[in-house]
Order: C-alpha cells, then sequence, then structure tokens
C-alpha cells in the first residue's frame, strides 16, 4: 500500500467523523453582519440548523421599544419603515439588549429563502436601526 | 370670599400639576431619553446544540473560472481540532476536485497558477455535487495566512472559485 493511499485513508475516516459530529448539532444556516450609520449598529448575526438566530459582537443603540425582526427583503437601508414599505415580517421578540451576545427562536415554518435580513427595528417609531443580510 | 379663592386656585393647581405631570409620564415613555445614556449588556451562552461547535471563520464562495457558490466554515471542535465544511455548496462538475487552503498573500494571480507558483495547503478532494462536506484540518495550519479556500481543478488547471476566511 502506498503512503498516498494510507494518507487518503485518514482522510476519509476523519472526513467520516467530523461529518457524523456535525450532522448532529448545530451548523450555521446563514450569516451575515449588521450595517447601521444613524443609530451605529455593528456585529453578526446568524441563523443556527436548530431555527436559532444569534447575535454576536453586538451592538446598537439604545431606545424605545426595540425588537428583533426578520424581514422579506435581502436587506435594509438606515431609517427604513417596513410599515410604510409594505414589507412583511416576523417579529421575533424585544430585543433583550442593546449590546452582547443573544439567542432568538424563529418560529418553526419560517423561509429563509423570503426573509433574508435581520432588522433592528424601532417599533415606537417605526424605524430600522440596523440591518444585516443573511446569506446561505 | 377670600377662603373660597384660595380653594379654587389651590385645586386648579393641583388640576394642572396632576396633568402635567401625566404628559411628562407620557413624553418620558415614548422616547426613553435615558435609553441615550444607558447600556443594556447581554451575555448569553450559545444554544445547547452549539456547544460542541465554536464557528471560527467563515465565508461566501465566489465563482472564478466555473459557476460557484456555498459558504465554507471553520470551527472548533471540543478536542481542539478544526474542521472546515462547506454547505450549500455547488460548482461545475470535473473529474476530480480539491479543496486547497491558499495563502491570501499569493493571490495576485487566481485564476490561473501551478501549484507551485502559489503557497497552499492540499485539504483533500471534493464532490461537486454534494452540498454539504467536512474536512479535518492539520493541527499546524495558520488560517490566519491561509485564509481562503480554493476549488482546484488538476486536469483544467484552473481554480473554479474561491471563499475567503473572515473572523466569525
Amino acid at each position: 500500500m502506498t503512503i498516498r493511499k494510507l494518507v487518503k485513508i485518514a482522510r476519509a475516516v476523519a472526513m467520516f467523523g467530523a461529518t457524523a459530529l456535525l450532522a448532529q448539532s448545530g451548523t450555521i444556516v446563514a450569516t451575515g453582519t449588521f450595517h447601521g450609520a444613524a443609530h451605529s449598529t455593528s456585529g453578526r448575526a446568524t441563523v443556527y440548523s436548530d431555527n436559532t438566530l444569534r447575535l454576536t459582537h453586538f451592538k446598537t443603540s439604545n431606545g424605545p421599544n426595540l425588537h428583533v425582526l426578520l424581514i422579506a427583503a435581502t436587506d435594509a437601508q438606515d431609517n427604513d419603515d417596513f410599515i410604510k414599505k409594505g414589507i412583511e415580517r416576523v417579529d421575533l421578540g424585544p430585543l433583550k439588549g442593546n449590546e452582547g451576545d443573544q439567542n432568538y427562536t424563529i418560529p418553526a415554518g419560517t423561509d429563509l429563502n423570503k426573509y433574508r435580513a435581520v432588522s433592528i427595528f424601532c417599533e415606537r417609531f417605526s424605524v430600522n436601526f440596523g440591518a444585516a443580510p443573511l446569506d446561505k | 370670599m377670600p377662603e373660597d379663592a384660595a380653594y379654587k386656585f389651590s385645586k386648579r393647581r393641583i388640576v394642572s400639576t396632576a396633568l402635567a405631570l401625566v404628559v411628562l409620564f407620557g413624553l418620558w415613555y415614548a422616547f426613553r431619553p435615558e435609553k441615550l445614556f444607558v447600556n443594556k449588556r447581554v451575555a448569553e451562552p450559545p444554544p445547547g446544540t452549539l456547544g460542541q461547535l465554536t464557528p471560527l471563520y467563515t465565508g461566501s464562495f465566489h465563482s472564478a473560472a466555473r459557476d460557484t457558490s456555498g459558504r465554507a466554515t471553520v470551527y472548533q471542535q471540543p478536542n481542539g481540532s478544526r474542521v472546515l465544511t462547506v454547505s450549500n455548496f455547488s460548482t461545475s462538475s470535473a473529474p476530480v476536485l480539491d479543496v486547497i487552503l491558499l495563502d491570501g498573500r499569493s493571490l495576485a494571480n487566481s485564476q490561473n497558477f501551478t501549484p507551485s507558483d502559489i503557497n497552499g495547503r492540499d485539504i483533500g478532494e471534493i464532490k461537486a455535487s454534494q452540498p454539504q462536506q467536512s474536512y479535518v484540518l492539520p493541527a499546524d495550519l495558520d488560517i490566519d495566512r491561509f485564509n481562503t479556500v480554493a476549488i482546484y481543478s488538476a486536469d483544467l488547471h484552473a481554480i473554479f472559485g474561491t471563499a475567503k476566511l473572515d473572523a466569525f
């Protein structure tokens, strides 16, 4: 048996182990980084295979009645008003904190081919504070 | 009578003070101005199933010689080893395709090169038709340096697509 063949077998075994592990635990489905200038928003939004949206390295300006939304668009601009624009949305709940890592549950059956961006939305004044496009 | 007038005056004052307080409370509730100065920090752990894998780097594939799409992500396993996965992956079929991690600084001529021209590490073969595949990375591999995943066809001598890995 040549060394090349041995290396191939070792790789196949390692690959099998890795694939098995990935199958049983949450992996990234889609991810993207926040942008927002008027209410400076930054960090990363990631959808995991167990239907969790997780924000990491997250920061936005604090404000009244902020919610985390999935919007039926590929992205959003500063201060966009989705209600006026008639953009469909899935409300994941009130923003838990304007800084830090946090998780939100995406309702089962949400079509991520339709809802392709996350928005931090001020419900009081209908203003988009920041958005992150979710790339698969 | 002066007593009456004083009574009326104070009653009006109470009413107007109460009204002013209600208006102030309404304004405060609507604008929550203290939030300009007060931050709320949270630090939730990753969801349960995620404890096993920690994403370290990720990036999307871009087409080069052929249409290529998908995502490349490097996870750390609990035992410390690192796994490169491609997900949602698609590229043009070829007899043999290799995954090569390229030194990002050697990519001046990224679409056409001889393997000796550039600095890269061959990680293994990849199937064009399989959307999800994984590779265990060598422990000594410096991903900050070898930060570009390339899909390489030796037969066509071409890079089908690349994904630049950014810190997660």
